[in-house]
């Protein structure tokens, strides 16, 4: 019952031969979904990350820049997660999310190191 | 006691808003005033004027009973309890909300009532 | 394209909401629980039915409280498997640091402290070299209360609502911060799927078919409570964010956060690590007259909530001492810091930047520890709304496609029916149940804590039982006859445990509601016989919907 059938996913809108989601299979529903949790996950801990490294670096207090951060990261991770439900590819969500998550938690890193010497 | 007194003046207008709001719909004015009754753009937009001046008022009563931040929260909540309970009374009990319609608004519409008491 | 979008957007709120709503129910009833989880607990422990106590005096009543508080065995056992060798007597462990925490609706003191471990850490990553001690004790005597009475309100419902009682790797945590995410988007997907918003603010029509009323309440209580299931799925994600679910503070960035915190102590002159030069306390009392004091000045007087003292019999020792936020939103706040050996103020705390006030609202909000009884029932309200959008959501679900299964031969909606069942009214089942059990069980029962956890969790796997047994209906588009057994259970577990609270207490409503009122547990009883009430009307209703035959095939029903 929880796994979806593309016949189930056009169900909600009732009629319409229109089912965008016909035609795909299961494991691509499965990817997509990994891709908006894992991908929006990733994302925003680079984003947090980048963003309280960032703050302090510009000379906010560390716990008011986590804080700003976190209240953001939720917004953030909600905006990507429906945003790689909506986009057309699949390959441009991994790239934008992982890419994104990848050089974030990097610069913050490095910027971390700036800042501790 | 004056803060409950702000409270409970707060919950009356905020019932007497989100009722007005609802009577501010065709489906809902003709649910309480019969099938045939109109609902002039007119009467629709001072429906809706008089419901969102009751949400203001009520607005107004949190803010003098509370401090702002609380007062915020309660009226937010408030909405929420007078939007469903105006709803379940539409559901079960909508000749009750006819105390709303102000004569002037009735005038030309109560003797056109038919006995329905459900109309959608 | 946008036929496409719409589709991927009602996938993600059918789905999503589906398998995580049943976790998301959960979060939600034992939230509205939580609301009053001190009222619950005077109920479930006759003992402490007496009125909220003010922080006590340290001098004569906490302090030699403290001297008689040890580390807790359990966490004995626990720290035990994280430092090298064996760990010394816990009566010879000094007491580094302690703290006592309390509300306007508390009449037991919640008292805790670290206590310091000579051990090294078998993970070099691990600073805490403490083993904690807990306890609460009655604050006008000083006297320690049984430990073994579970505390079913804070220590059972309310743990519930954030973590489903399943400490095991964080799962349960995890579990709920995924159910309140796929709220978030839930209630985005929803308004945007949803047509009529406005058009049907109001609309419930319950003389229509089920899966047309059951959309309409759903619809309904997603709307009007809106701001309500927004903001409390969210604080309640940004109030673990820091701890768990984005740790950056911990993880990534712990240099930086290290470094900011010895600045801190620099600026703040609260120092970070002991002296290691024995020093004496000084009369604490004096320091709350002094904290009180200031606090009146800055037009707020208020009494202490939370009182905490670092690097306890260290010249480096400071006492805070934190405003209880009955008045306000944020919890606590406008700390006073005093030095221990002399009481001369260390600092006092501006009020918080612009960030740090949103997010004291913010979290103040969802913890709600202020002092505003018609506010507390609003927030029941909507839990209790966001309860029926979940339940509706089910119900819709399985509405929607029961036809269509019966005809193929399909089991999916009868699983998903059961399922529900289960999580709607064998989660009120397993709550009740247990209340029913605490007061069956005598007071001195050896493990009732357990028992009385087994009885939950033994109510809710006979709730899903009976709702599978008895579902085969579904499998033929008729309704599953285990919600009307169901609530029918309900109805007469709250009236027994009314009943029972009367003959194992002698608190009879009457007697708690009139000369001195004792409202948290006439409170819980009067919620429970409106419980009974409700569920009975409700059991009668769906015994005339099971009546009714099956409709013919709905040609459509548009969502929306």
């Amino acid at each position: 019952m929880t796994d979806p059938s593309p016949r189930d996913a056009a169900l909600p809108h009732g009629p319409g031969p229109h089912a965008a989601l016909r035609g795909r299979t299961r494991p691509s529903i499965l990817h997509r979904v990994a891709a908006a949790l894992l991908g929006g996950y990733a994302f925003t801990w680079g984003f947090t990350t980048l963003g309280v490294a960032g703050l302090v670096a510009l000379g906010v207090d560390f716990h008011e820049a986590e804080t700003a951060l976190l209240l953001l990261a939720f917004l953030v991770f909600l905006s990507l997660f429906l945003w790689a439900f909506a986009a057309a590819s699949l390959v441009r969500v991994w790239a934008v999310l992982g890419g994104g998550a990848v050089c974030m938690t990097v610069a913050a890193l490095a910027l971390q190191r700036v800042l501790l010497t | 006691m004056a803060e409950a007194l702000a409270l409970c003046l707060a919950v009356l207008f905020s019932l007497t808003g989100m009722g007005w709001l609802a009577l501010s719909l065709e489906v809902h004015w003709r649910q309480i005033l019969g099938r045939k009754a109109a609902l002039t753009t007119a009467k629709a937009n001072r429906l809706r004027l008089a419901g969102w001046a009751s949400l203001l008022l009520s607005a107004a009563f949190c803010f003098i009973a509370d401090r702002p931040s609380m007062a915020s929260l309660v009226w937010v909540m408030l909405l929420a309890g007078a939007a469903t309970s105006i709803a379940l009374l539409l559901a079960w009990r909508a000749h009750w909300l006819r105390v709303l319609v102000l004569p002037a608004w009735r005038r030309r519409t109560e003797y056109r009532r038919s006995s329905r008491k459900h109309g959608d | 394209m946008k036929d496409r979008f719409l589709n991927r957007m009602a996938w993600l709120h059918t789905w999503f909401g589906l398998v995580l709503g049943f976790v998301l129910m959960a979060a939600f009833f034992f939230g509205a629980l939580s609301v009053f989880d001190r009222e619950i607990d005077r109920w479930a422990i006759p003992e402490t039915r007496f009125d909220p106590q003010p922080m006590p005096s340290f001098d004569a009543v906490l302090q030699p409280v403290y001297a008689q508080l040890r580390p807790h065995p359990d966490d004995m056992v626990a720290t035990q498997q994280r430092v090298i060798g064996p760990l010394p007597h816990p009566d010879t462990l000094p007491m580094s640091s302690l703290w006592a925490y309390t509300t306007h609706r508390d009449p037991v003191l919640r008292i805790g402290a670290e206590f310091d471990v000579p051990n090294k850490l078998k993970d070099d990553a691990d600073e805490h070299a403490h083993v904690h001690g807990w306890a609460t004790i009655d604050p006008r005597s000083g006297r320690f209360l049984a430990d073994d009475k579970l505390k079913i309100g804070s220590d059972w419902f309310y743990p519930m609502h954030y973590g489903l009682n399943w400490s095991w790797m964080n799962l349960g945590y995890w579990l709920v911060g995924l159910a309140g995410f796929t709220m978030l988007a839930a209630l985005v997907t929803g308004v945007i799927m949803h047509r009529k918003i406005f058009r049907e603010f109001f609309t419930f029509r319950p003389w229509k078919r089920t899966q047309r009323s059951a959309l309409d309440l759903h619809n309904l209580t997603g709307v009007v409570a809106l701001p309500f299931h927004f903001f409390f799925a969210f604080t309640g994600l940004v109030i673990f964010a820091g701890s768990l679910y984005f740790p950056v503070g911990h993880t990534l960035l712990k240099p930086l956060h290290k470094q900011h915190e010895v600045l801190e102590a620099q600026r703040t002159g609260l120092p970070h690590e002991p002296a290691g030069i024995a020093a004496p306390l000084a009369s604490v009392d004096a320091m709350v007259l002094e904290a009180k004091r200031r606090w009146a000045a800055r037009d707020m007087p208020g009494e202490v909530g939370l009182l905490s003292i670092e690097h306890l019999g260290d010249a480096n020792g400071y006492v805070s001492l934190y405003r209880a936020g009955s008045d306000q939103v944020a919890l606590v706040g406008q700390a006073i810091h005093f030095k221990a050996s002399t009481g001369e103020v260390l600092r006092e705390e501006p009020p918080p930047g612009a960030v740090g006030g949103i997010n004291e609202f913010l979290t103040g909000l969802h913890l709600q520890h202020f002092e505003h009884w018609p506010l507390r029932w609003l927030y029941v309200l909507g839990g209790l709304l966001g309860c029926v959008c979940i339940a509706t959501g089910f119900i819709f679900f399985v509405e929607k496609r029961k036809r269509k299964h019966a005809e193929s031969g399909s089991q999916g909606s009868r699983i998903v029916d059961a399922l529900a069942v289960t999580t709607v009214t064998g989660m009120m089942i397993a709550a009740v149940g247990m209340l029913v059990i605490n007061r069956l069980l005598p007071a001195d029962l050896a493990g009732k804590v357990d028992w009385e956890k087994l009885a939950f969790w033994g109510c809710w796997m006979l709730a899903l039982a009976h709702a599978l047994w008895r579902s085969a209906p579904v499998a033929r588009a008729r309704m599953n006859p285990a919600w009307r057994e169901q609530c029918w259970g309900i109805a007469v577990l709250a009236v027994s445990a009314v009943g029972l609270n009367w003959l194992t207490t002698g608190d009879h409503l009457i007697k708690t509601m009139s000369g001195e009122p004792y409202w948290a547990v006439a409170g819980v009883d009067l919620s429970l016989l409106a419980t009974a009430g409700i569920a009975a009307w409700s059991a009668r209703k769906l015994a005339r919907r099971e009546q009714t035959p099956v409709a013919p095939m709905a040609t459509e029903v548009v969502h929306g």
